[in-house]
Formats: C-alpha cells, sequence, structure tokens
C-alpha cells in the first residue's frame, strides 16, 4: 500500500470517530455525560441509510441520521436534565434503545446496495503531492468533520454560547445566578451530541461502508467516550485522537502479514482505548494538572435549583 | 425617599422529607427605599436568604413590587432585567474556579459574539471606580484569595448597575479593614441613591452600616426598626448588639455556659511543622505546630478558607499531609499517625464533627444506621452483632434525648437540630483505645443549629474537656471561640500566626489576628 | 462584511426564531410545571407499583413502534406471553435463559446498589465460558463431581479478575464514566479471545472447519432434571441469589446481616460520608466488582457445560446477556427477589421472541423492551420522589 493509500483509509476511518466525538464533547462541556454514543451512532447509521434508500437522496439521508441521533439524545436531556436521573444509567439505556431501534430501521436493507458520497477533490488543495490525495480528495461529510473543528473552538472559546456552555459544565449554580438558562443550554449541547453522532452514523453507511448489517459499529462508539477524554475537552485535542484512533484501526492490518491472528488485532483499539485511559487517568491525577485540565467540574452532576 | 421594592406577604415553605414542612418565609413584609441600606438581621436559617431569592424565583403567594408595579420575577434572568444585583453567600457555587475573572462575569456578555477583550476592560474600569483593590480580571478565580474571590462575587453583582443591590454575608472572609473599604463603597452608593440590602449575622456591623435594620427569626419578621431606633443603637453600640441579640434569639440564655477550672493533662495530639495542600495543589497550610491537651478546648480561630478545614482533614487522613509529622501520644508512648489510615487513626480515639454535614451523615439511611457507623466494625468477623447494634442506639438516642419517632426513620426527615445531634452523638460516645485519650474535633460544630441545640453542642464540648479528653475546635463564630477555649490559636493564610490563653484573648485582639495583624501591640493597645 | 455585524445579524436572527418558537410554545403548552421533592424512601408496595408502571409504559412506547411497521403488538405480546409461559417447550427454554440471566442480573445488582456501574458482563460471562471449556478440557479425566466444581470456581475466578480493573477505575480515576467505559470495552478482548481460540489452538477437528471447540466430555456436563433440558444450575443460581439477599441485602431493624451490607448500603449513598468513618471505597468496590464479575463467570460456565445446544465453546456464547441483565437488576429494583421475579420475565421475553421474529422482525428488537423498560424504570421513580404541580403560564 502506498502512503497515499494508507493516509487516505486512516483520515476516512477517523472522522468517523471525529464527529461523534465533537458532539459528545459539547454535551460533556455542558455537564451531562451521554454514554448513549453507540445507540445513537448505530441508529443513526440505519435510519440515513433507510431514509437514503427510501427517498434515493443521500443529503436527505445524512438528514435523517442527525434526526434520529438528536431525538435519542432529546430522550436523554429529558431523563438526566429535566428529571434529574443517573446520567450513567440513562446513557446505558440509551445505548441499549439504539441498538434495538436500528435493528427495526433497518429491517429488509441487510444486502441492499447503496452509491455512497462520492469523493469531490478540492481545486488547487488536492494537487499538492501526498496531503492533497489523503486530505483533500474526500467526500463532503470528511470536509464537514475539518469545518467543525476550527466552528467549535470558535464557539466554545469565542462566542456567548460558548461561554455559556462552558460555565454551565463547571459551575451552573454560577451561571444560573447570572441569568444564564442552565436548563435550555444543556439541551441544546446534549442534543448536538446526538445529532452529531447520528451523522456519525450518517457517516459510516452512507460514505464509508455502503451497506447496512446489524451491528454495523463494532461498537466503535464506546471508543468516542473515551477520545473525549483522550481530547481532554477540547475540539483539536478531539481532532488529534481521532486521527491517532483511526490510525490504529488501519494500521492495525499492517501487522497481519507478520503471523499475528486476527482476532488480536481486532483486540486493538479498545485495548489501546483501554491503555491510554489509563495513562491519562495518571496524567491528569497530578495536582498541577487538575487546576488546569480535566473533565468539567459539574460533569455528571445533577442540578437543583433550591 | 421613594420606594424601590416591596414584599407583601411573601411565603416560601420548603418540603423536608417525611412530609416536614419548614416555612422559610411566613408572611413577611418588606419594604426597601431608595438611597438606604437596609440590614437584613437573624440566625443561620431564619430565612433572610429565601426572602431576597424571591426576587428570582416565585415565591408561593404573596407579592414582589418594584417601582410601584407587581412583577413576577421566576429566574435571576427576570432580576437582572428588573435592575436587581445579587451577590451571593456561598462562593462555591456562584464562582467558576477554572475560568478567569472576566469569564465569570457572565451577565455582560451581550450577542452572539464574545469578546472577552471588552468584558476584561468594562472589569478593570469597574474595579477601578468601585475601588475594589487589585483584582486582576485575566487571573483564574482559583488562584484568589477568599477575600479576592468575595470581592469578585460583590464586583459581578455591581458591575450591570442595578438600582438595587442585596449583598448575602458579603464580609465572611474579608479582612477588617477589606470591610471597612466595602462600607465606604456602600456609602458612596447610597449616595448615588441605590437601594442597597445587607443580610448578616454580625450585629456590629449591621449596626455600623445599615439605616434600618429588619430582624427575621423563623421564617417571620420580629422587628423592623426605623431610622430612628437604629441611630438610637449607633449611639450606644454595646448596648445595640444586646439588643439586636435578643430581637434575633428571642432569649439571652446564649452566652451562659458553665465551665469549669482548667486542669490541662499531657499532650495527646501534636503536629510537627505540617504542610498540607488544597485540592488545586496550592499549599494551604504551612508549618502548622500545634498540640492538644487532654482536658482542655484548643481553638483555632481564623476566617473561612485560612486553611482550617485542611488542617482538620490531614489529621484524621481524609487528605494527605505533604510535609510534616502528626504524633499521637499515649499511655503507650509516642506513634507517629501520620500516614495510618482513616478507621485506624479512629479507632485510637479521635473524634471528628465535620463543618460539611454531608460527610457525616447518610440522609437516606435510617438514624440507626447512621449512629451505628462508627460501631458496626467492632464486632468480630464478617457479620454485624446485631443486638448489640439494637441496644447502643436506642441508648444513644435515650441519652442525648435524641427526638426521633423511632429508631427506623430516615435520617432525611429529622430536623437540622437533631441531626447534629446524632452526629454529635455517635463521635463523643466512642471509647478510645486502651491507655488513649479522646481527641474531639469540631470544625463549626454550630454553624446553621437553632440555639437549643448550639447550647447543647456546646455544652457536650465541654463536658468532654472536663471528662479530660482533648478538644480541638475550629470555628469562624468568634463568640463561640471566646466561650468555649482555654487557649486559641489564630490560623491566618494557613500559617498559625499566634496563641493566646483565654484570659488573653479578647474580642478585639481575635479579630485583629483573623485578619493577618500581628503585632507585639496588641496587648498595648489593649492598655491604651 | 465584517464579523461584527455578521454576530448581530445572527443575534437579530436569533431573536426572531425565538420568538416564533415562544408564540408556538405559549399557544401549544400553555402550562407551567414544577417538581417538588417528597419523602425519599419508596415503600415496598409503591416500588412494586413503580416497575410494574415502567413495564407497562415501556411495553407501550414498544407496541407503537410495533404498530408503525403493520404489527398488531397486543396479539404480539400475547403470543411471546404464551409462547414463553405456556407450551412445554417455552417453559423450558425460558427457564434455560432464566438461569444465566439471574446470575448475571443478581451479579450486577450487587455493585449497582454501591454504584459501582458495571457493563462489562457480557465479557466476564465469555472468560467464564472460555476457564470452563479450558478446565474441561485439560481435566477431563477427573470424575464429574470434581471436574464440574473446579469448572465453576474457575469461571468465578476468570469472571472476577476480568471485572477487577472496573473497581480500580471507578476508585481512583478522575473521569465520571470511565470505569463504565472500561467496563465495556473488556468485552472485545473477551470476544475476540474466542474467536481466537475456536478458530485456532481450540478448534475442533472433527468440526469442518466451524468455528467451534469439540463438545466437552461427558464427565464436564450440568446433570438435568429428567426428561427436561433444564439443568441444575438452576438450583446454584436461585440458592445464591436468596444467599446474597440473606447476608448483604435483607434488614432486620435496619441493620443488615454483614459488615459488607452495611457498606455497600453507605457507599451507595454517599462515599464520601463512609470515607470519613474510616470505610474504604476501594474494599468495597473491589469486593462487589469481584462478586460482580464472578456470577457473570458462572453464568458463562452454565451456559457452556449446562446449555445442551452448546456443550462447546462458540462464539455465539454471547447472545447479550451481559446488556439484557442491566435492565433486569434495576427492573427487578436491585433487590435480589426482584431480580428473581424480573429475570423470569424477561427470560420469557427472550424466549417468546422467536415469536418477534415469526413476525417479521429481526431478534434485536428486543433491546427496544430492554431500553425502553430501563428509561421507565428511572422516570417513574423521579415521580415517586417529586410531586408535580401543574398551573397556568402567566405571562408578565
Amino acid at each position: 500500500m502506498t502512503i497515499e493509500q494508507t493516509g487516505s483509509q486512516i483520515v476516512i476511518a477517523a472522522t468517523f470517530f471525529l464527529i461523534p466525538t465533537l458532539g459528545e464533547m459539547v454535551t460533556e462541556r455542558s455537564g451531562i455525560l451521554n454514554l448513549g454514543i453507540e445507540g445513537m451512532v448505530i441508529s443513526g447509521a440505519a435510519g440515513s441509510f433507510a431514509a437514503a434508500h427510501i427517498t434515493g437522496n443521500l443529503w436527505i439521508g445524512a438528514f435523517v441520521g442527525a434526526l434520529v441521533g438528536g431525538l435519542l439524545a432529546l430522550i436523554h436531556a429529558i431523563v438526566t436534565v429535566t428529571f434529574n436521573r443517573n446520567q450513567v444509567v440513562s446513557g446505558i439505556s440509551l445505548t441499549i434503545l439504539g441498538t434495538g431501534l436500528s435493528s427495526i430501521l433497518g429491517l429488509g436493507l441487510i444486502g441492499v446496495p447503496i452509491v455512497p458520497f462520492g469523493p469531490i477533490a478540492i481545486p488547487g488543495l488536492s494537487a499538492i503531492p501526498i496531503i492533497g490525495p489523503i486530505f483533500f480528495d474526500k467526500n463532503m461529510l470528511v470536509y464537514f468533520s475539518y469545518v467543525m473543528v476550527p466552528a467549535l473552538w470558535f464557539i466554545l472559546f469565542k462566542t456567548r454560547y460558548g461561554i455559556m456552555i462552558r460555565s454551565v459544565g463547571e459551575n451552573p449554580m454560577a451561571a444560573y445566578t447570572q441569568g444564564v438558562d442552565v436548563v435550555r443550554i444543556r439541551y441544546l449541547s446534549v442534543i448536538f451530541g446526538g445529532m452529531m453522532a447520528g451523522l456519525g452514523g450518517a457517516y459510516l453507511t452512507l460514505a464509508w461502508i455502503p451497506m447496512w448489517v446489524e451491528g454495523i459499529t463494532t461498537a466503535r462508539g464506546w471508543i468516542v467516550i473515551a477520545l473525549v477524554v483522550v481530547g481532554l475537552w477540547h475540539p483539536v485535542g478531539a481532532f488529534v485522537g481521532s486521527y491517532i484512533f483511526g490510525a490504529f484501526d488501519v494500521l492495525r492490518y499492517a501487522f497481519q502479514p507478520l503471523g499475528v491472528p486476527t482476532a488480536f488485532l481486532n483486540m486493538l483499539p479498545s485495548i489501546s482505548t483501554i491503555l491510554f485511559l489509563v495513562i491519562w487517568g495518571v496524567l491528569l491525577n497530578l495536582q498541577k494538572v487538575k487546576s488546569i485540565v480535566g473533565a468539567p467540574s459539574s460533569l455528571c452532576v445533577p442540578f437543583e435549583t433550591e | 425617599m421613594e420606594t424601590a421594592l416591596e414584599m407583601r406577604e411573601v411565603c416560601k415553605t420548603f418540603y423536608g422529607e417525611g412530609e416536614v414542612e419548614i416555612r422559610a418565609n411566613d408572611h413577611v413584609n418588606f419594604t426597601l427605599k431608595k438611597g438606604e441600606i437596609h440590614a437584613l438581621l437573624g440566625e443561620n436559617g431564619a430565612g433572610k436568604s429565601t426572602l431576597v431569592m424571591n426576587l428570582c424565583r416565585r415565591p408561593d403567594s404573596g407579592s414582589v413590587i418594584i417601582e410601584g408595579k407587581e412583577l413576577e420575577l421566576k429566574t435571576p434572568r427576570d432580576a437582572l432585567e428588573h435592575g436587581i444585583g445579587i451577590a451571593h453567600q456561598d462562593l462555591s457555587r456562584t464562582l467558576i474556579e477554572r475560568h478567569t475573572v472576566a469569564e465569570n462575569v457572565l451577565s455582560l456578555t451581550k450577542g452572539f459574539l464574545l469578546s472577552i477583550d471588552t468584558v476584561e476592560e468594562a472589569v478593570r474600569e469597574a474595579v477601578q471606580k468601585f475601588d475594589l483593590g487589585d483584582i486582576d480580571p485575566k487571573m483564574k478565580v482559583w488562584k484568589l484569595s477568599g477575600g479576592e474571590k468575595q470581592r469578585v462575587e460583590i464586583l459581578k453583582a455591581l458591575i450591570t448597575d442595578p438600582g438595587i443591590i442585596i449583598l448575602d454575608e458579603p464580609t465572611s472572609m474579608l479582612t477588617p479593614p477589606e470591610v471597612d473599604d466595602l462600607f465606604a463603597l456602600l456609602e458612596s452608593l447610597k449616595a448615588e441613591g441605590k437601594a442597597i440590602v445587607i443580610i448578616t449575622h454580625h450585629l456590629e456591623e449591621a449596626i455600623q452600616i445599615s439605616d434600618r435594620i429588619t430582624v427575621l427569626r423563623r421564617g417571620q419578621v420580629v422587628d423592623t426598626l426605623d431610622e430612628g431606633r437604629v441611630q438610637k443603637l449607633k449611639s450606644n453600640p454595646q448596648q445595640g448588639v444586646r439588643e439586636l441579640a435578643r430581637l434575633m434569639v428571642g432569649k439571652e440564655t446564649l452566652y451562659d455556659l458553665k465551665r469549669q477550672e482548667l486542669k490541662p493533662g499531657q499532650i495527646v495530639l501534636e503536629t510537627q511543622d505540617l504542610c498540607v495542600e488544597n485540592d488545586m495543589g496550592i499549599q494551604v497550610v504551612t508549618n502548622v505546630n500545634l498540640g492538644a491537651r487532654a482536658g482542655e478546648i484548643l481553638g483555632i480561630a481564623g476566617i473561612a478558607g485560612n486553611g482550617q478545614r485542611e488542617l482538620l482533614e490531614s489529621i484524621v487522613h481524609f487528605r494527605v499531609a505533604r510535609t510534616g509529622k502528626i504524633l499521637w501520644h499515649s499511655d503507650a508512648g509516642e506513634l507517629n499517625i501520620t500516614n495510618m489510615s482513616v478507621g485506624a487513626i479512629r479507632d485510637l480515639g479521635v473524634s471528628y464533627i465535620p463543618e460539611n454535614r454531608r460527610k457525616a451523615m447518610v440522609l437516606d439511611l435510617t438514624v440507626r444506621e447512621n449512629l451505628m457507623m462508627s460501631y458496626y466494625s467492632d464486632s468480630k468477623g464478617l457479620l454485624i452483632d446485631r443486638d448489640a447494634m439494637i441496644q447502643l442506639t436506642d441508648e444513644l438516642i435515650e441519652q442525648f434525648s435524641v427526638d426521633t419517632p423511632s429508631p427506623l426513620a430516615p435520617m432525611r426527615s429529622m430536623s437540622g437540630g437533631n441531626k447534629q445531634k446524632i452526629v454529635v452523638a455517635r463521635e463523643i460516645s466512642r471509647k478510645p483505645a486502651q491507655g488513649s485519650r479522646r481527641l474531639l474535633i469540631a470544625e463549626n460544630p454550630t454553624f446553621g443549629l437553632d440555639v437549643a441545640t448550639t447550647q447543647f453542642v456546646r455544652e457536650e464540648l465541654l463536658k468532654q474537656r472536663d471528662s479530660g479528653a482533648a478538644v480541638l475546635l475550629v470555628s469562624s463564630d468568634l463568640t463561640e471561640i471566646l466561650t468555649l477555649c482555654d487557649r486559641i490559636s489564630v490560623i491566618y493564610n494557613g500559617e498559625i500566626i499566634g496563641t493566646l490563653t483565654s484570659e488573653e484573648a479578647t474580642r478585639e485582639s481575635v479579630g485583629l489576628m483573623m485578619g493577618g495583624f500581628v503585632s507585639d501591640s496588641i496587648g498595648s493597645e489593649e492598655g491604651n | 462584511m465584517n464579523l461584527e455585524s455578521f454576530g448581530t445579524s445572527l443575534t437579530r436572527l436569533k431573536t426572531m426564531v425565538e420568538r416564533g418558537f415562544g408564540y408556538l410554545k405559549r399557544k401549544l403548552w400553555p402550562f407551567e410545571i414544577t417538581f417538588r421533592k417528597r419523602s425519599s424512601k419508596l415503600t415496598f408496595e409503591q416500588s412494586i407499583r413503580t416497575r410494574i408502571l415502567a413495564l407497562l409504559l415501556g411495553l407501550a412506547v414498544v407496541a407503537v413502534i410495533f404498530l408503525a411497521y403493520g404489527i398488531n403488538p397486543l396479539v404480539l405480546y400475547l403470543d411471546i406471553f404464551r409462547v414463553a409461559f405456556f407450551t412445554r417447550y417455552g417453559i423450558i427454554e425460558t427457564l434455560s435463559r432464566f438461569i444465566p440471566l439471574l446470575l448475571v442480573a443478581i451479579g450486577l445488582a450487587i455493585p449497582f446498589r454501591a454504584k459501582i456501574d458495571n457493563i462489562g458482563a457480557e465479557g466476564q460471562l465469555i472468560v467464564g465460558a472460555i476457564a470452563a471449556t479450558g478446565v474441561a478440557f485439560s481435566l477431563q479425566h477427573l470424575p464429574s463431581g470434581i471436574l464440574i466444581p473446579i469448572m465453576f470456581l474457575a469461571g468465578f475466578a476468570a469472571g472476577a479478575l476480568w471485572a477487577l480493573p472496573i473497581a480500580i477505575f471507578r476508585v481512583k480515576s478522575q473521569f465520571k464514566g470511565s470505569d463504565v467505559v472500561i467496563s465495556f470495552l473488556l468485552f472485545f478482548p473477551a470476544l475476540y479471545l474466542v474467536e481466537y481460540l475456536v478458530t485456532g489452538p481450540w478448534q475442533d477437528p472433527a468440526g469442518w472447519g466451524f468455528p467451534q471447540s469439540p463438545l466437552i466430555p461427558e464427565s464436564a456436563r450440568i446433570p438435568l432434571f429428567p426428561t427436561t433440558r433444564v439443568h441444575l444450575t438452576i438450583i446454584l443460581a436461585v440458592g445464591l441469589t436468596l444467599l446474597i439477599h440473606q447476608y448483604l441485602v435483607r434488614t432486620k431493624d435496619g441493620i443488615t446481616e454483614t459488615k459488607l451490607g452495611y457498606e455497600i448500603n453507605v457507599m451507595g449513598e454517599n462515599p464520601e460520608a463512609g470515607e470519613a468513618m474510616g470505610m474504604s471505597f476501594l474494599k468495597v468496590a473491589i469486593i462487589t466488582v469481584l462478586l460482580s464479575g464472578g456470577l457473570a463467570g458462572l453464568a458463562g460456565v452454565s451456559e457452556v457445560a449446562g446449555n445442551p445446544n452448546l456443550y462447546r465453546l462458540r462464539m455465539e456464547i454471547s447472545t447479550g446477556l451481559g446488556f439484557t441483565g442491566i435492565a433486569v437488576a434495576w427492573l427487578g429494583g436491585l433487590n435480589p427477589i426482584g431480580v428473581i421475579v424480573s429475570s423470569l420475565f424477561f427470560a420469557g421475553l427472550l424466549a417468546g421472541g422467536v415469536e418477534i421474529q415469526s413476525a417479521g422482525l429481526p431478534f434485536g428488537v428486543v433491546n427496544l423492551f430492554n431500553g425502553a423498560i430501563l428509561f421507565f424504570v428511572l422516570v417513574t421513580e423521579f415521580f415517586l420522589r417529586h410531586t408535580a404541580e401543574w398551573r397556568l403560564r402567566r405571562d408578565n
């Protein structure tokens, strides 16, 4: 395989991590942990594939994917924000529910072919040797993910909404007493996270692997939650983390010729995630580091006004 | 003078567990005029904060009238829009530690884009204008001292240029000179025609600064003192304090405690050059050397946030000491307990009444389960000796006259006073290890309690002392420190800056030291 | 156009949208709801009623989805119920699902009570099955009476070991949820380990290349009840559940039998207070998680050595019981007796699930029930602890 091919595959695999990771990052920045990513991604994948298959329009498919993800996230928001219930358990239920939903949304679609999003070369940029074909000869959803990284950075750190989201995640009472509508900010953030997860699912079935089988995500949604930690709740960090894991996803096959059984190679993503969490856990536990970076202080803490 | 704000027949009830009703505000009438400073006085839990919070959430009944118009203010945003600025009491709930000062001032942000430079500039200007000392808007809040944080909170209330300013306990973390500056600022704001409410339980401060005073007790207005009466109090502050205290408390038995003569024994616990860090990794306790003696109450006085909590937590090993030693003295000799587990330290005879009541009890378990927390592990093997626990808990309830329908009632359904009684009963009844003496560590043990329970707790502390236990009392309440302690160590900025005996200590000398003023002249000043 | 004016126009757009929504909201939803806390402990009947309500609401929501796909949910539900509990095949199948499900669910309920989330029971079940298979083949000369207990011990140990990292992460990690993520991710190494074993060293040489191990020796098979295919592990599972109830959960005069049970209760409600009293959260976490993983491991053993459809190691050993167990444990109110009842219900659902397939739906649809019921358990509990107060919106 040439460098261009390998690089291309890494970008393609990484985008699937990146889109939901950016969404979950915003959700967690607002203080809500949504462990239901896997459920939203897989429902989004099934829903978007079904919609694209029925309407014949990929964009409608992508929209439906985001919609399905957003609606599922809405359930999580209602349960955890309005009713202040346990975020972990709610997230787990969301995963299970989403998996079930994907089965029924994907009904009759197994083995159905579809024409995926095609690559669109960006004039000029795609002509750059090596980098051009790797990064700038991709489909629209990949470009969307590129744009979202600086866009989210801008929103989080340079706009009023951004500071409200961050404040709500750090200390919701402080934000509330200054007139911020905590409930609304959290709802919006959770739903945004869900839409991004759904879109990630759409990317999977409409751009990367143009087909539907049950369990098509092979539980990559769980890695997303780890990626938010790895990326230190920052869009750029999420980008770097996603590309590292995208590289793991692709490069593991490089070991195949060495005689390592595929079963062990398949373990790589989950094991490397676990290792990352261990290393990060030790590093971020240091006192000096804790006051600068770390999980939003009110992550998983219910907010009550009285 | 024009009326800025009026509250009529305001009621707010909180529903505790087990159908308990807490009438935090019971048909309260309150008026605030423009160009006045109005003090709201009352004990903890009298309903002061509840009353002003009715300006940003709907009361159960009654009306809120601002500038002659009846309004329904449902959220803090509504309050902001109607020109009300509130500085809250609990800074951990209103400041975002990881953000900068400017990022903390959310009410200034308008529009879609956030220009942090503009906010920083506005903060800088406001700091100048209100003369709030040295606050760098780019500074992260966690790096600030307690007093600076409090000033940031006050700044947040003032920066929107509100017509009605409400300051909830604005002086609890300020040093005396900072308090003077704040009061000067309030005077100038008053001159501009602002209406100001100051909530406090410091009687002297209320008399010093306010034009009118409203006293609350158990959710009801006891009395509103008009300008004339307040003037009269100002002319004789000592008499005034006594009068206000009577209004606040209802009876004058508060300071009446019997003490036996001091019979100090051997040192029970000793710290040597102890240094401790807080959660953010900043050293907040520096080279502390203390010795708690049997039969003596050693007070640690200080304004909240000067390292008291971290010091105590390191002694019970809830927090790791960075350097230094903690030694335990018993008949068996000296024992280094610096790195022993919480359980082992407690087994030696250390009891701890934490300020944070959450750490002392489990609300969702029963009274019995809460009482047996210190004793269940005495049973041999894996099983709990049920009969012994039943007997023990029933005895404790009886002995300390805990008012509960049944030992199986949930802790949550108890009143605040009964909860603390349960904690105190559990902590002081445990037998110390063979040959050891008891060390009782109490951290603001009467904070927020009603008068009767406060009295009960203080009496129990004295009983412990008289029975030969060492008592380490941390309190930010000067009255408590002065009435109970045999020796008083003052902590400021993590260091013990002086230790006084009960004979040497006066309200003034300890108060000054709490503000960081150590001078050899304290004694001579008193002589003047 | 500069950024500033772009920002202003965005704001203007936002205000317009907000006004529109505000108008719609006032017209369509003229109420305000406020919630108030009320008594905290649920009485026994209340909690039973809540669970039943949650169950019914969950079934109702799924029914709506079925309707959308043109399936009559009532007929389907009745069919599932009839097949699962009123046919000979169904009852046996229900009981054979009941055994591993109960073991998994009771195992999960223990750490859940201490607010430790183990969602990796599936992985722990798999390693339990691997360990049992390994023991069965390497010690096959031993008599049944010795071999089978050793298999159970090995399965318990393997499952427990697999779960151990969860405890360490739960207590030591700074990130909420990383323990949950890890507990889930440990499922994959377990799954691929089975894949490796049944396609590599342990593959059945007489199996025409199927990814499966040979049948385990007769001596390693758990005896069946006469004339049925229900194996004796059911006694073990129910027995262990009752033991857990007796020693960890049941209170008499407000006191549990064991110190551990008491510590779990304290830690589950307020770990800070527990630690201040000298309890160790790490100790409680490790013990509960080891028990949890071990019980899931036992479920794996019971599948390999008890399920007559298997009697061997296959990748299909993993059927999602570890995840269904989560819903079972919560629906059972984390109480062993409740868990027995809810295990029976879900086992019936799984057994009657053939009806779902014959209605033309994929089997994965069963997850809809799990998820929806779990959500409603969460929400109905809220309404027991709070009262809702409706009133017409009054606008200033």
